[in-house]
């Protein structure tokens, strides 16, 4: 074999080995860097999510306090509905009264004639 | 034997079930390490019997990269976060080096003598390169990852 070649394969097969003593020389602060990173993404992830329930907090309590409105609205309704009713029926009473009288009148007028 | 069920689960549960082809690549090259060692007429043929040793080193970094590639892909990602992704970083790295130096070995069979069979030397040759750019690429990928952790 060619000794360019013999020398390139011992090369690269040194290579990877360079790479993790490298690596295992730094083990302890890369290790801790990628805690570090991970608990940051952790506590990150945390916060986000208590923005977001705080955020659903506060629509959910909008979300009540209009549904209160409606309720109330709705009650109100209700209410006038009741007055109205109220008012319909004195209103047929009225109604059966003045009918009574208008057919007394006609009677009165057919007997006058 | 129900802890065991579990762990075995919790295991195809991580890396396993999301890259299951690599694993099969790492059994595969495992394979190839044994037998390299085990068969003395591979692939000595191709390079000479002088550098059977080499061979012998190529096999052993085979071994021992897919070994570890195994272990990264099967070990609980949670419980040992750094090893999973070191792992099988420096695995995927090993076997760059060891695919580019069977690659280059035939290469090296080409400058003393013309091979037999040059459409075998072809594909074997194509096979190596392929291995060492694609375990390249994975451990670059893997690196990348790596890096964006530690920024």
């Amino acid at each position: 074999m060619d000794g360019a070649i013999l020398i390139a394969i011992i090369g690269i097969l040194a290579a990877p080995i360079a790479a993790i003593v490298t690596w295992l020389a730094n083990r302890k602060k890369h290790v801790a860097e990628i805690y570090e990173s991970i608990s940051e993404s952790s506590q990150n992830a945390v916060e986000t999510m208590q923005l977001t329930m705080q955020e659903l907090r506060i629509e959910l309590i909008e979300t009540k306090t209009s549904i209160d409105d409606l309720i109330i609205e709705n009650r109100l309704l209700k209410e006038d509905l009741i007055l109205l009713k109220g008012q319909n029926q004195q209103l047929l009473f009225e109604n059966k009264a003045l009918e009574q009288k208008i057919e007394e009148l006609s009677r009165q007028i057919r007997d006058m004639k | 034997m129900n802890i065991k069920f579990n762990t075995i689960k919790g295991m195809f549960r991580s890396n396993l079930r999301e890259r299951p082809f690599d694993f099969y690549v790492a059994f595969v090259l495992f394979s190839l390490g044994v037998y390299g060692i085990v068969d003395d007429g591979w692939p000595e043929s191709i390079i000479s019997d002088d550098y059977s040793w080499l061979v012998n080193l190529i096999s052993v970094y085979l071994m021992i990269a897919s070994g570890v590639i195994m272990a990264s892909l099967t070990c609980n990602r949670k419980k040992k976060p750094i090893f999973a992704l070191i792992g099988e970083m420096y695995g995927w790295l090993f076997i760059a080096a060891a695919a580019t130096a069977t690659a280059l070995s035939y290469v090296g069979s080409l400058v003393i003598t013309s091979p037999d069979n040059v459409y075998s030397w072809f594909i074997w040759f194509s096979i190596w390169v392929g291995m060492a750019t694609a375990s390249a690429v994975r451990a670059c990928d893997l690196y990348n990852f790596y890096r964006s952790l530690q920024k």
